[in-house]
C-alpha cells in the first residue's frame, strides 16, 4: 500500500497509526520532495510486462504490486534544490510527467483518490454538471467574462448573489498578509469591468438554516451539521459548532451518482440547508480536510479510509 | 512589476485570514515501522503536534486542517490548508 503525502500531514498520521494496529504493510512517500533527497522510482517496461520499485528513506515498494493507493497532500513536483531557471523548469516537468505518470498507473492499484480523477473533479464547472446530473438542488449560478451579464445575474437574485473564486493561488495585500476571496454579497453596483479580465463566478444568495459537510468514504457518509455566525464559516473555525446529522436518502442517491461521475472514492461535500430541510450543494472537494471534525467523527471517518485502502479493489 | 492593465474584478474581494498563532519550526522524522511522522523541535526533543485534529500540509511547518481554513490551532504561515500542492479548495458559501 502506498500513501502519498508530505511529511506534515497529521491526518495521514491519523490513517497510518490504524494501519499499523492491524499490521498492514505500508509506504509512506512525497516523490515531489523524496526525490531530490535519496528516493529512487525506477519502471521497466519490456515484452513481459511493467516491474517498478520505489526506494524511500525508510522503505521499497513493489509498484507492481500494490493494492492501493491513497493520494493525500504530497508536495508539488519541483525541481532539485539549487537549480533554477530553464534547468530547473525542466527538471520539474519531467518530474512530474514521468514520476507523476508512473504513480498514476499502477496497475491493480485502487486509488483514494486518483489524482487526475480528483483533478477534473475540481473544476467548478463541472461539480456544476455533475451536481445537477445527479439530482442535486443547486443554487442558481452563472461563470461569465461579461460585466453586463454579471450585474443582471446579481441583480435578477432576490436574495441577493455572491462571488467565488473558481480556484484559489496564492494572493498578498500591500501589507504583505495573505489573502482570499471569503465569500460574500456582491452588490450589482459594485462589479466593475474588471470581469472581463478572466471568468468570475457568482451564485444567488441562500437563505439557510446552516451547513452541511459531508464526507463520503465509498458509500459511508459521514455528515456533520455546521452552525458558524459567519456567511462563510472557514474564515472563523473557532466560532462554529459541529453536530453529526442523518443524510437524507434522496442525498444519499445523489452522492453515490456524483462520486460515480467522476470516478471518486472520497469527497468531501459542502451543502446548505434552508428552513425547509433542503439540502443544496455548494461543491465537492475530492481531496478535502476533514479532521477538524469531533474526535468520534474523525475516529469514523480514518477507519472508513483504513478499511478503503485495506480492501483494494474489492472494496 | 505593477499592472499595467486593471487586475481581476474578483481580486477586489481578497480578505485576510483569521489571525493564527506562530508554529514552531519542527522536523518530520518518519517512522520506519509505521511510517507515522515524529516531530522534533529545534531541541530534538519529540512534540505531539495537536492531538487528533491537526491535520494538513504546508511547506512551513504543520497546520491545521479546516473546511479550507484553519481550526484554529494553528498556522505556521496563517495560509488556508487547503491550498497546497493540489490546491484543493474547500470553498465554501453559505
Amino acid at each position: 500500500m502506498l500513501v502519498l503525502t508530505c511529511a506534515y500531514d497529521p491526518t495521514a498520521d491519523l490513517v497510518l497509526r490504524i494501519l499499523a494496529d492491524r499490521q498492514v504493510p505500508v509506504v509512506r512517500a512525497d516523490p515531489g520532495a523524496d526525490l531530490h533527497q535519496g528516493a529512487a522510482l525506477t519502471a521497466r517496461y519490456t515484452a513481459g510486462g511493467r516491474r517498478g520499485t520505489l526506494t524511500t528513506a525508510t522503505r521499497t515498494l513493489d509498484l507492481d504490486r500494490t493494492r492501493a493507493v491513497w493520494y493525500r497532500r504530497p508536495s508539488g513536483w519541483t525541481a532539485p534544490a539549487g537549480m533554477v531557471g530553464q534547468d530547473a523548469e525542466f527538471a520539474r516537468a519531467q518530474t512530474q510527467w514521468g514520476a507523476g505518470g508512473i504513480l498514476a498507473a499502477l496497475p491493480g492499484a485502487h486509488y483514494v483518490n486518483h489524482p487526475w480523477d480528483i483533478r477534473a473533479a475540481e473544476h467548478k464547472p463541472a461539480q456544476l454538471d455533475a451536481a445537477l446530473a445527479a439530482g442535486f438542488a443547486v443554487p442558481d449560478t452563472v461563470i461569465t467574462t461579461d460585466p453586463e451579464q454579471a450585474r443582471a445575474f446579481c441583480a435578477q437574485q432576490p436574495g441577493g448573489a455572491v462571488y467565488k473564486p473558481q480556484w484559489n493561488t496564492t494572493y498578498h495585500n500591500e501589507d504583505g498578509r495573505a489573502v482570499q476571496a471569503w465569500v460574500a454579497e456582491v452588490a450589482p453596483e459594485e462589479i466593475t469591468d474588471a470581469v472581463a479580465a478572466c471568468p468570475h463566478l457568482f451564485q444567488a444568495r441562500l437563505v439557510k438554516d446552516f451547513d452541511v459537510r459531508l464526507t463520503a468514504v465509498g458509500t459511508e457518509l459521514f455528515a456533520v451539521r455546521i452552525d458558524s455566525p459567519d456567511l462563510d464559516w472557514r474564515r472563523r473555525q473557532d466560532l462554529i459548532t459541529y453536530t453529526p446529522i442523518d443524510v437524507p436518502a434522496s442525498v444519499r442517491r445523489s452522492v453515490a451518482h456524483y462520486l460515480g461521475n467522476f470516478r471518486l472514492v472520497y469527497g468531501a461535500f459542502d451543502f446548505a440547508v434552508d428552513a425547509d430541510g433542503r439540502w443544496m450543494f455548494l461543491e465537492c472537494n475530492a481531496n478535502g480536510q476533514w479532521a477538524f471534525f469531533p474526535p468520534p467523527t474523525i475516529d469514523a471517518i480514518a477507519t472508513a479510509i483504513a478499511d478503503q485502502l485495506q480492501k483494494g479493489h474489492s472494496a | 512589476m505593477p499592472n499595467t492593465v486593471t487586475a481581476p474584478w474578483g481580486t477586489t474581494r481578497m480578505h485576510p485570514y483569521a489571525d493564527a498563532p506562530p508554529w514552531p519550526a519542527l522536523t518530520p522524522v518518519i517512522d520506519p515501522g509505521t511510517q507515522v511522522a515524529a516531530f522534533h523541535d529545534e531541541r530534538g526533543r519529540t512534540v505531539e503536534m495537536m492531538g487528533k485534529h491537526g491535520t494538513s500540509t504546508d511547506q512551513t511547518g504543520p497546520t491545521s486542517t479546516g473546511g479550507g481554513g484553519g481550526d484554529g490551532q494553528s498556522g505556521g504561515q496563517a495560509q488556508p490548508t487547503d491550498v497546497d500542492t493540489m490546491t484543493s479548495n474547500d470553498q465554501d458559501q453559505s
